[in-house]
């Protein structure tokens, strides 16, 4: 399951950055990073972006990023 | 003097922190990005004297935009590196502190936002975290001056260490995953969260980013912003300037007039024409009348109303909020999300509105950017000539001039995009908290403003003044409008003379649009003329961020793009603006 696809207002961890180095130090960067917990809180129509908390970050990331972020379903 | 260099995360409130060591006023909002060059000013502690350097925000070390480069590449100039953290995020700051510690400079560490996070919650063991780092910890307020002087003590102090050498702990370098558990570790034993609920704010933040509410507070926000400019600029015109420009100011000139009878050029140039032996401020064009009138009367008032609505949006921290709403349109002409807050700071002047094109990526993003905002979007100073000249015969109009703006990015972008080859990379945003604006704060900003637009604008203004009156003298207008005439009559509809106040759009786009008035244009040729005032060549002050920004070849291509976009939509908007008039 990936950021694009799972359900908003639930927590998930962050299993896997799918994408290049570049790509991978910015999320990293912005405190995204593997074994982290996220919350999806909007999914915005006509290919926009998908905004998420982070530990007490809010962030917004395009579609395409999001469909690379993989998670699983935090317990 | 040893160089104390401000860095960390963007909107961690290094600015505020800079401009209280200082003294020195530093532009301070609510959204990642508003630092994009650094900006240097001294600070004297004891008996000492320290350059204070502020930098734009980054993430990490690695720089990925211009604005982060520009931090990077000072970094080894700094003899002592202050590490700004946002108290309230302090997990994700943290990574820039263990990699500034990994290079080895000698840090001291300012936790700022400390209120804010005990607001929130968020409790921080300040000596256990300096226990850990193995450098000062010094919580701080920047925007309420708590903090600063333990700040400059710690600073002070530190100088004499790092002198001696001894100021310089280095860790050993971390491996990505090894860094964040570290971080995690840290942070569990030096931080205690408290459950809060919800506040009012919290509550407005998510509902102003949800897709669909969202829009709709969007669509009220700019109604409301529209509105509460309108009513100010109009409310201060009417109530205060034009009864002291009128009242008090008048009959001096009346008096100086009569005096200046006798030297006919000397009156022309200081009081200009007069209409029925009456002194009118817009159309008389001396340098003591209009020259002055028009920059504070009609403008000025504008530039307060706008940059009052603009910096209280800026410090709650709106505009990100705005950018994450829009990303799926700016893509559609060749821009992301972020893309928004240079267009909205262009509002107000294309200068800063250019310069904040920094933090977006790519050059080809940046150059869409800088042409879409001197094309399309009309500065303060214009759009106050705007309201008055088209708004007499009916706010409507005035509307129908933006939205034919607002169609021209659009138009123009989607083009640019196809034609401009390269990748849009995505929108990567961070969206800042609501805060509520600090009072001083906003006001000092405010008042930077206007300073400045009263500095720039006020020389100028009187300089195209002169300009015009001695051309006028010359007669070379004649000549100059027969050679435009086939595109002004022709395509644009407008008299052959209207090249004059076109042309002056150069200087400056306010006193161009003043140049209108004596030409007795119709509704449609005033609606068509402002939206050519905007379109048309960029002002001498936007024309050199270009040349800065972009170097002469981009530039050149980007006038390339205006000139033509000025025909061709100068054109669609004569036809368009006449059917909507008749």
């Amino acid at each position: 399951m990936t950021l694009l696809t799972c359900d908003s207002g639930k927590p998930y961890r962050v299993i896997a950055l799918a994408g290049g180095q570049h790509f991978q130090l910015r999320l990293r960067n912005l405190g995204l990073a593997e074994g982290k917990l996220v919350v999806k809180t909007a999914k915005h129509p006509f290919g926009g972006p998908v905004t998420i908390r982070v530990e007490q970050t809010e962030l917004a990331l395009g579609h395409g990023m999001a469909e690379r972020i993989v998670l699983e379903e935090a317990q | 003097m040893k160089r104390v260099l401000l860095v960390g995360n963007p909107n961690v409130g290094k600015s505020a922190i800079f401009s209280r060591l200082t003294g020195i006023h530093a532009s301070v909002s609510n959204y990642p990005g508003t630092t994009v060059t650094y900006k240097t000013g001294c600070a004297k502690i004891g008996d000492e004297t320290f350059e204070v350097v502020d930098t734009p925000g980054t993430y990490s070390l690695d720089w990925t935009n211009e604005a982060e480069k520009v931090t990077s590449d000072l970094l080894d100039s700094g003899h002592i590196v202050i590490n700004v953290l946002d108290a309230t995020n302090l997990e994700r700051n943290l990574l820039m502190t263990m990699q500034l510690l990994e290079r080895g400079v000698p840090l001291i560490v300012g936790l700022n936002m400390f209120d804010d996070a005990q607001h929130k919650g968020i409790h921080i063991d300040v000596p256990r975290l300096a226990e850990y780092l193995r450098v000062p910890v010094v919580p701080v307020v920047g925007i309420s001056g708590f903090g600063i002087k333990d700040l400059a003590q710690q600073i002070a102090g530190f100088a004499e260490r790092v002198e001696r050498q001894d100021a310089f702990t280095s860790i050993h370098q971390h491996s990505p995953s090894e860094k964040w558990a570290d971080i995690g570790e840290i942070v569990g034993r030096v931080q205690n969260l408290e459950h809060r609920h919800h506040t009012f704010l919290e509550r407005l933040q998510d509902a102003s980013t949800h897709p669909a509410g969202g829009l709709a507070f969007a669509v009220f926000v700019l109604l409301v912003s529209f509105a509460v400019v309108r009513a100010i600029g109009e409310g201060l015109i009417s109530l205060v300037l034009d009864p002291v420009f009128e009242g008090a100011y008048k009959p001096i000139l009346v008096r100086l007039s009569g005096t200046l009878a006798s030297k006919p050029f000397l009156h022309h140039l200081l009081i200009g024409k007069l209409v029925d032996g009456d002194i009118d401020f817009v159309q008389a064009m001396g340098m003591l009348t209009t020259g002055l009138y028009v920059p504070l009367a009609m403008v000025l008032p504008y530039i307060l109303a706008f940059y009052l609505v603009l910096s209280i949006m800026e410090d709650i921290g709106y505009l990100p909020r705005l950018g994450v709403l829009l990303d799926a349109l700016m893509h559609k002409i060749g821009m992301h999300g972020f893309c928004v807050i240079p267009m909205l700071l262009g509002l107000g002047c294309n200068v800063p509105g250019i310069l904040a094109t920094r933090s977006l990526e790519t050059k080809r993003q940046r150059f869409i950017a800088s042409t879409l905002i001197s094309i399309g979007v009309p500065c303060v100073s214009l759009q106050a000539m705007v309201f008055k000249l088209v708004g007499d015969h009916g706010l409507g109009y005035v509307v129908w001039v933006y939205a034919f703006l607002a169609a021209v990015i659009l138009v123009l972008g989607a083009i640019l995009r196809r034609l401009i080859k390269g990748v849009l990379p995505e929108l990567i945003l961070e969206i800042p908290p609501y805060r509520l604006p600090g009072f001083r704060a906003t006001c000092h900003k405010l008042f930077y403003r206007c300073r400045g637009f009263i500095y720039e604008a006020i020389p100028l203004v009187l300089l195209g003044v002169l300009l015009v009156n001695i051309l006028d003298y010359i007669g070379i207008f004649e000549f100059c409008a027969s050679v435009t005439a086939p595109v002004v009559s022709r395509i644009w509809g407008l008299p052959q003379e209207a090249i004059l106040p076109l042309a002056m759009g150069f200087l400056r786009k306010d006193i161009a649009a003043g140049l209108l008035v004596p030409l007795s244009l119709s509704l449609p040729q005033l609606m068509t003329a402002s939206v050519l005032l905007s379109l048309s060549f960029p002002c001498i002050a936007t024309f050199a961020i270009l040349f800065s920004e972009l170097g002469w070849r981009n530039t050149l291509k980007s006038i390339g793009i205006m000139v033509l976009s000025a025909i061709v939509f100068g054109g669609l908007a004569r036809v368009l603006f006449a059917a909507l008039a008749s």
